[in-house]
């Protein structure tokens, strides 16, 4: 059975003549003035850009050049990804005015797919967030429910996405940041494996976490995004060395005979119940597709958000040191260099992102960073030795993404610990460096409720195959 | 074993030079003892980090060799410095 893609509609319309690149993104631009102002998915459009892109597109085919498969097709950029001479924020104002000299990695490899970049996209302020409301920008909105929040980080990207604005979108996935949003706003979004996808020219929030991740409306799309940026990168040697395995000839293979885990820990009583209603319908799903389904247990899933929040919190804390008004970003003049920096980063920083600064100077300060940051490191290693474990009994696990559907704007933004609650069931990913997918699987309370499906390390092969396998019946539950 | 009373929000912003105002100290202060109090429980796990894990994928940083070698994004660069006088940065007088 053939796997939907838009993506490959719109190629073969591009190629066939019966559209242009130029006249793609034109509808693209027309979609996004019908719905903006709703959404607010946008820190910038980059209308100028895109058309050279796209006119140079259409040229390049006229004259009889063949292109690759996302040459022509718009795609929107969370802000967090550098675009050469293209405005980059991260949603803070101390980078309110920052033009990037050089591209991201992720951003090179798609503009030489021939990509069209229709803008940069909202998020909460240098990722940390999980609703996108914590932004220089103003909230985003959920498409599905305009009072909710579209969740977060990656909020603007995957409601562009949802809202149809774009066919794909980048996000970054530090603890849930592509997977949360995506399961709020029911779309496919991928956390990769970590050190799949080059982290040169994303604005650093936690080193050892961050991963750039598509956001689509279907799995092989999202498939097809992953492909073209995953791979090693001479220029962050955290990527992994060997070459990526392809993705796409699995795809359609089904799920007989593979053995799924269901994490008890993942439907606790902190787990709305219609939300796991909804997923254990989905898992009931794969079930009759020929997959055999055991329940396992991931004790530790109860400490990782603790382990994780130590952990980011203190490699934000010395990312973000860079940021002292000397060689880029918001400068506050002051009679001091020692003032220059303190008054930059008073000013150009906002609550959370302080926030996580100060506890990270405290976990990794004399006389604490033994209690705090060596112990959630160690915690980390136990983390990561528990899924290697479940994975030799199981292929894939199974689970919601998050313990509640969208919840409504304002509900939580002045609350830290509510807000990390959110974060629960997307962390020890993460936290073990494992890849997971997001697959739309139905509501709970009429929003959308995302599937998560989590394998080892480097098998995101497995998250597309059984993610394809459940999309093709999810529409018929 | 809770922080000792000198760990305060206003000590740690001095440590991070981050200028924080009164009213922000109220808030973050609150804000800082409810999320230790939170994490607290990775105290309970029992585990030793002897070698420090500060990556996942077991990948080493390589360093190259530290041999000059001609950039073509330093114009660039330097265009992105708030003050800026000729080819140089510019930051207020450090030694009177």
């Amino acid at each position: 059975m053939k796997t939907p893609s838009i993506i490959r509609d719109l190629a073969a319309s591009l190629r066939n003549g019966e559209v242009t690149a130029v006249e793609l993104l034109e509808r693209t631009y027309q979609a996004i003035a019908a719905k903006e102002d709703r959404v607010n998915a946008f820190i910038s459009l980059t209308r100028e850009e895109a058309a050279a892109q796209a006119r140079e597109i259409d040229e390049r085919r006229q004259a009889g050049e063949i292109l690759p498969l996302l040459a022509g097709i718009p795609c929107a950029l969370k802000d967090v990804l550098c675009t050469r001479g293209v405005r980059t924020t991260a949603a803070s104002r101390i980078l309110e005015n920052f033009v990037p000299p050089y591209d991201a990695e992720v951003v090179a490899r798609l503009r030489r797919e021939g990509a069209v970049f229709v803008g940069k996209t909202n998020q909460d302020e240098f990722a940390m967030g999980s609703s996108t409301e914590i932004s220089s920008a103003g909230p985003t909105t959920n498409p599905h429910d305009a009072s909710r929040v579209a969740g977060g980080s990656s909020g603007g990207s995957v409601a562009a996405v949802a809202a149809e604005m774009v066919p794909y979108a980048l996000g970054t996935d530090t603890g849930g940041s592509v997977r949360e949003p995506a399961s709020f706003c029911g779309v496919v979004g991928l956390r990769p494996t970590y050190g799949r996808v080059s982290r040169y020219g994303v604005v650093a929030y936690a080193s050892s976490f961050d991963q750039v991740g598509p956001v689509a409306r279907t799995v092989e799309d999202t498939a097809i995004v992953y492909e073209a940026i995953a791979g090693p990168d001479p220029k962050d040697s955290t990527t992994l060395p060997e070459p990526v395995p392809s993705v796409l000839p699995t795809l359609n293979d089904g799920v007989r005979g593979l053995k799924v885990g269901v994490p008890k820990e993942y439907f606790t009583e902190g787990v709305d119940p219609e939300v796991s209603v909804t997923v254990r319908r989905a898992i009931d799903a794969v079930v009759n597709l020929g997959a055999r389904a055991t329940e396992v247990s991931l004790p530790l899933t109860d400490v990782a958000n603790a382990v994780y929040i130590i952990l980011t919190r203190a490699e934000a804390s010395t990312n973000l040191a860079r940021y002292d008004g000397i060689r880029y970003g918001r400068r506050v003049p002051a009679p001091t260099l020692e003032e220059i920096y303190r008054r930059s980063r008073g000013e150009g920083f906002g609550v959370e992102v302080k926030r996580r600064i100060l506890l990270g100077t405290f976990a990794l300060s004399a006389g604490y960073a033994d209690k705090y940051y060596r112990k959630a490191a160690a915690v980390r290693r136990e983390i990561a030795a528990e899924y290697a474990r479940v994975f030799e009994e199981v292929d894939v696990l199974l689970g919601p993404a998050a313990p509640e559907v969208a919840f409504p704007i304002g509900e939580k933004v002045d609350d830290p610990l509510r807000m990390y609650a959110v974060d629960v069931l997307t962390v020890s990913q993460p936290v073990a460096g494992v890849p997971a997918l997001i697959v739309p699987c139905g509501t709970a309370h009429g929003l959308p409720v995302g599937l998560q499906i989590i394998a080892a390390q480097g098998r995101e092969d497995l998250c597309f195959r059984l993610g394809a396998a459940y999309e093709a019946v999810a529409g018929s539950q | 074993m809770p922080p000792s009373p000198k760990v305060t929000v206003a000590y740690l912003a001095d440590l991070a030079r981050l200028e924080i105002t009164d009213a922000e100290v109220a808030q973050q202060e609150r804000d800082f003892q409810d999320i230790l109090a939170y994490v607290a429980k990775i105290g309970k796990v029992p585990a030793t980090g002897q070698t420090l894990t500060t990556t996942i994928s077991g990948v080493r940083h390589v360093v190259r060799e530290d041999v000059p070698t001609p950039s073509t994004l330093a114009d660039a660069l330097l265009a992105v410095a708030p003050e800026r006088r000729g080819r140089l940065i510019r930051v207020p007088v450090i030694f009177g």
